[in-house]
């Protein structure tokens, strides 16, 4: 089977100075991958290469393969924008726009298929449905988005993502700026989209690691150190690597 | 030299200076308003000029002047926002970047009678438009054009980076980012630059002293190939040749229009300059 995402050999640099080198991962269609390690060991980069969202930013350089469906993500000629579409991407701190609720959750719809606008209401209730969303905002969907908390705007911002229907989802850290109650809440909805979805998880909360994902990859200074089922990479860490960055993690 | 009583020193010559800054003004203001205070009435605004300004008022004065600002912006507003939206949303590698920039801000420093001399030699000459109200549009539109597009790229890079990113992860392009978030969240900025923009071809008199103005005879020009009379040209003669005290007077009062004018645009350029669309909507 093609998995969902195949990452080969891969060297990312900013301005000549490396960030990720020759990292190799693979993940299966419908199944949750966390990436756990320390900060600045490139982490993000990593996620955010695979939706070419680095594309903007200056001296970026990437070697290697990086698949998303089969389908080579730095292909010359990809259309990046049905790209980001089928790899929706979920930032640490939600940015809402200053439009309504319903006006956010349905921001890239109205762009990319304002044919079906007669359906917009339908598409956004179900799918604040499923980010648990919908009870709580049912009476206000008129009002500003940037007025909900961050845990609903996190939500929000999902549920956004949902509406353009994508295959993959890569998410940053993104209980890390909410309080424990609604990032409980996050990692609830998380489990519920793994049904549907195939997952890419960063986080920081190792709780979280075991309780999601179905594999761990542990990235340390650009490199992947070790990678397996999630049970096997907390339970028998083969590197020393490891069990000393879980021991420290634990600690904190 | 304690560091305290240094602070104090540079801090008391600051407010002397800004104090200073502000007296002048006031004295600039306070002179013209004095002297061509007596010129305004309903028939200085609505009259034409005779008696080679003695009598009458500056009516087709005015209306060229508002013309030629008009004209200006109409063509500088379209180009500068292209320029501005280019440089930061199109141009990705760092160092065509920054010489853009530099080109922009230097335009800003180019003294205006240059901007006259040249627009009259490539738009008055070799594009045959001679002494007219095109060309000073044309001349005026280059001239105001950094002006405002330096408010209007201001007001883009004051953008989070975020409200891109968070765009463009849905799938929009460029473009649609562009139109959907990055316009609206810089309304204030353009809406501030052109009034800038404005006030600057308002004030403007080198540049199109003698490829765009006429003095005596004319009114509104019936064809683009036509000159205006101007207030700012209107002023330079009579202040120039006039011996009666009575053109004299009317010279003041046309100043006083023009300040009045100028100084109006700036001032609504303060009130929305610093605001942010994207913050007003909530
Ligand atoms: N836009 C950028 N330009 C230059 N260097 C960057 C950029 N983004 C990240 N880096 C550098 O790349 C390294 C990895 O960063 P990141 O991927 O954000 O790590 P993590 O998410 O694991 O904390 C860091 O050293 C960081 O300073
Ligand atoms: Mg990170």
């Amino acid at each position: 089977m093609i998995p969902a995402i195949g990452i080969v050999d891969v060297r990312v640099a900013y301005n000549g100075k490396p960030v990720l080198d020759a990292v190799s991962a693979r993940v299966r269609k419908h199944s949750a991958v966390a990436v756990i390690g320390p900060s600045g060991t490139g982490k993000s980069t990593l996620l955010r290469t695979l939706s070419r969202m680095n594309d903007r930013v200056p001296g970026f350089k990437v070697e290697g393969k990086l698949r998303v469906g089969g389908e080579d993500v730095y292909a010359k000629g990809l259309d990046v924008c049905r790209l980001r579409r089928k790899v929706g991407m979920i930032f640490q701190t939600p940015c809402m726009f200053p439009k309504s609720i319903f006006e956010n959750v349905i921001f890239g719809l109205r762009h990319q298929e304002p044919a079906r606008s007669k359906e917009f209401p339908d598409i956004a209730q179900q799918v604040l449905r499923r980010v648990f969303l919908w009870e709580e905002v049912k009476d206000r969907l008129h009002k500003p988005a940037p007025n909900l908390s961050l845990g609903q705007q996190q939500r929000l911002a999902i549920a956004r993502t949902l509406a353009v229907e994508p295959d993959i989802l890569l998410l940053d850290e993104p209980t890390s700026s909410l309080d424990p109650q609604s990032a409980l809440a996050i990692e609830e909805l998380i489990l519920s989209l793994k049904k549907d979805h195939t997952l890419l998880l960063v986080t920081h909360q190792l709780a979280q690691a075991r309780r999601v994902s179905d594999e761990t990859i542990f990235l340390e200074a650009g490199r992947v150190i070790e990678s397996g089922p999630t049970e096997a990479v907390f339970g028998r860490p083969a590197h020393a690597a490891t069990r000393a960055y879980l021991g420290r993690a634990e600690e904190a | 030299m304690t560091r305290g009583f240094l602070e104090k020193g540079v801090l008391a010559g600051l407010v002397f200076m800004t104090g200073f800054a502000v007296f002048i003004f006031a004295l600039v203001l306070a002179e013209v308003a004095v002297r061509g205070g007596g010129a305004l009435n309903a028939g200085f605004f609505l009259e034409e000029a005779r008696d080679f300004g003695a009598a009458g008022g500056v009516r087709y004065q005015m209306e060229g002047t508002l013309l030629l600002m008009v004209g200006a912006a109409a063509l500088g507003l379209p180009l500068a926002l292209a320029g501005a939206l280019f440089q930061t949303e199109y141009v990705d590698a760092p160092g065509l970047k920054r010489g853009l920039r530099l080109l922009v801000y230097s335009m800003n420093g180019v003294p205006t009678i240059l901007f006259g001399l040249l627009g009259y030699l490539f738009f008055g000459i070799t594009l045959g438009a001679g002494v007219s109200w095109l060309t000073g549009v044309l001349i005026l539109a280059i001239m105001i054009l950094p002006t405002i597009q330096v408010s209007v790229q201001e007001a883009i890079e004051a953008l989070p980076e975020q409200y891109r990113e968070a765009a463009g992860a849905l799938g929009l392009s460029r473009w649609q980012v562009v139109r959907s978030i990055v316009l609206p969240h810089c309304l204030y900025g353009i809406v501030t630059g052109t009034l800038l923009g404005l006030a600057r071809a308002a004030g403007e008199t080198a540049a199109i002293l003698f490829t765009a103005t006429a003095f005596s005879g004319a009114r509104f020009p019936e064809a683009m190939s036509d000159p205006v009379p101007t207030l700012q040209t209107h002023i330079l003669v009579l202040a120039q040749e006039a011996l009666n005290p009575r053109t004299i007077e009317n010279a003041w009062g046309a100043g006083l229009v023009l300040l009045c004018l100028v100084f109006s645009l700036i001032a609504l350029s303060l009130v929305f300059r610093g605001r942010l669309s994207m913050e007003f909507e909530r």
